[in-house]
């Protein structure tokens, strides 16, 4: 694998495939040239499980983009997230109760998370359907795009 | 003295998949009460398969579970070659070996170290238990990493594979893919052993009992990917003959069927495979069963860690012996679907997995039953509570009495999720 991973995490249903969509997006945006095109690579992952912490494993830099659902929700929020922020998260669509947030607290007890981690969660609601929308996740693609951008430019 | 009433109840099991409960009631110095509530919903899987096409069941059974979806395949596909006279030939069986010796090595691994070993620490999960036995924990990782690697060379992907289908596989591995795969699984059979010598030394309550095993037996090999049923006291069938056995009923309190042979509970899942076959393991594996110290067959569930142990070292062995002399081949045989019943048994990682179709002259499915582990082991569980629970001491306070229910529960690494896809469904339209 290549050290630098972008990871969209999710599942056929309604709009937990949102991060797939933001990944492919990112796959044919301009914000890969500013990454080492023969250091990337790019992974749509369909609930990983604990399984994710294979993906960390030698990573420089690790970009990963989920649904999620907050107190607040708000569909259609990106987020910018921390390990630190998802140690209190209820995980209720994983299989043997092992989710993202479970998984990289995981990797991080075994110091087996990258130097660099961004993560982005992006607020849906049972109810939602952003990924019938075209306008409003374009919007939602230009937000994470933005903000990689930007937190890229800064490394 | 007043009587002592206890009701506990877990409104939610964790470190087991899927959602159940149990229910517990004790009065005075007996218990009154348990009741091991299933409440996943149920999932309808055998009335979803009914008028799709024979080739798209290992596709559809494979997503009634996301841990051991090769257990889920394999049984369907035994069942559906069984009725349209297939042979699918030597290469074909060997690699559906290999890729359930991936399922059993990546589910195994999963359950002894992020479920089941955290009970035996008392921790309360596999990442509080990480900080102080990280060795032990990313060995753990890398065995179940193995495994999903295994099933992702001949099933695409390790989640819901897409590489089996009736009369073989869609795809035949690369050579050199297969040649990476050998080099870490060769890597892997230290671990392995490590990891056999590990659980052996783990503390753990000693609560014997006695039980019925039942799982598949073969005449040369473990069991894994076909077989006869036999139990411990001394049934002898082939899979058409189950449902002479072995009858399912439901429970008011439960989502999951509960199955009984000749009216009692039974054991299926690692212990079970383990008891009955010992003499089918190769020497240096029986070599390391027996250095455990535990007497074998063992009338204990809490050495089922131990066991799931011992067949992943089994799983790592059997595939680099099937591997070693690969070569490519046509990956599948032509299939002419029939009308007739067919019938078919694997061992999932948690024990014996039976599946029967119907299917009409045109290959569609007429109707199905498929019978889970983890709805077998029902009734077994909640004897062994009782037995358990009387033996560890009612006296315990209540939150005690919970922690041991729980972690005999997890000695059967329940797949609820599995258990609960073929209540029966009937409509009235008035």
């Amino acid at each position: 694998m290549n050290t630098i991973r972008i990871i969209g995490i999710g599942s056929p249903f309604g709009d937990d495939q949102i991060g797939w969509r933001v990944v492919e997006a990112i796959a044919k945006s301009a914000l890969m040239n500013l990454l080492p095109a023969d250091k990337v690579s790019m992974y749509t992952l369909d609930r990983p499980g604990i399984s994710l912490i294979q993906y960390m494993q030698s990573a420089e830099l690790i970009i990963l983009i989920d649904a999620m659902r907050s107190k607040q929700c708000i569909p259609g929020t990106v987020k910018c997230l921390d390990v630190s922020h998802l140690a209190n998260v209820i995980e209720t669509l994983s299989c043997h109760g092992f989710g993202v947030a479970d998984a990289l607290q995981l990797a991080k007890e075994l110091n087996l998370l990258p130097p660099k981690l961004l993560i982005y969660g992006i607020e849906i609601s049972p109810a939602s359907t952003i990924t019938a929308n075209n306008e409003f996740i374009n919007q939602i693609i230009l937000q994470v795009l933005q903000n990689l951008r930007s937190a890229l430019s800064i490394q | 003295m007043a009587e002592r009433e206890v009701s506990i109840h877990v409104p939610i099991l964790a470190r087991v998949e899927g959602e159940g409960a149990l229910h517990l009631r004790i009065r005075g110095d007996t218990i009154e009460e348990l009741k091991l509530q299933i409440y996943e919903p149920p999932r309808l899987f055998e009335k979803f398969l009914e008028g799709r096409s024979y080739e798209e069941i290992p596709d559809m059974v494979a997503r009634i579970c996301g841990i051991c979806p090769v257990a889920y395949q394999m049984s369907a596909v035994n069942a559906l070659e069984s009725l349209f006279g297939v042979d699918p030939g030597p290469w074909v069986r060997a690699m559906r070996r290999v890729i359930y010796c991936g399922e059993w090595i990546e589910s195994h691994s999963l359950h002894i170290h992020l479920l089941a070993a955290p009970d035996f620490f008392s921790y309360s999960s596999g990442i509080d238990m990480a900080r102080h036995f990280p060795q032990e924990i990313r060995r753990g990782l890398m065995l179940q990493g193995l495994g999903n690697e295994l099933m992702r060379m001949l099933g695409a992907r390790s989640v819901h594979p897409v590489g089996i289908k009736v009369g073989g596989f869609h795809h035949a591995p690369h050579p050199y893919e297969v040649k990476t795969m050998l080099d870490k699984l060769h890597a892997a059979v230290p671990e392995a052993e490590a990891l056999i010598k590990w659980t052996a030394t783990i503390p753990v309550p000693q609560d014997e009992q006695y039980f019925t095993c039942v799982s598949l037996r073969h005449p040369d090999e473990y069991p894994v990917h076909v077989g006869k049923i036999i139990s411990s006291s001394g049934l002898d069938i082939e899979p058409p003959e189950y449902e002479q056995h072995f009858a399912e009923h439901q429970e008011p309190h439960s989502t999951a069927l509960y199955s009984l042979m000749q009216n009692k509970p039974y054991l299926v899942g690692p212990l079970a495979r383990v008891n009955l076959n010992q003499d089918r393991l190769p020497p240096q594996v029986q070599q390391l069963l027996l250095q455990t110290g535990i007497s074998w067959p063992s009338r204990n569930m809490f050495n089922s860690i131990v066991a799931r142990a011992v067949e992943v070292y089994y799983a790592i062995l059997e595939a680099i012996r099937l591997l070693e002399n690969y070569h490519p081949a046509e990956p599948s045989v032509a299939v002419i679907p029939r009308a007739g019943t067919g019938y078919g048994c694997s061992e999932a990682p948690r024990g014996v997995l039976w599946h029967r179709y119907e299917v009409d002259e045109n290959g569609l499915i007429v109707s199905t039953k498929i019978v889970p582990p983890t709805s077998q082991n029902q009734a077994r569980i909640e004897e062994d509570l009782y037995i358990s629970l009387t033996a560890f001491g009612l006296e315990h306070a209540d939150n005690e009495l919970r922690l041991h229910c729980e972690k005999v529960i997890r000695n059967y690494d329940p797949c609820i999720s599995c258990a609960t896809h073929f209540l029966r469904f009937t409509t009235e339209r008035v």
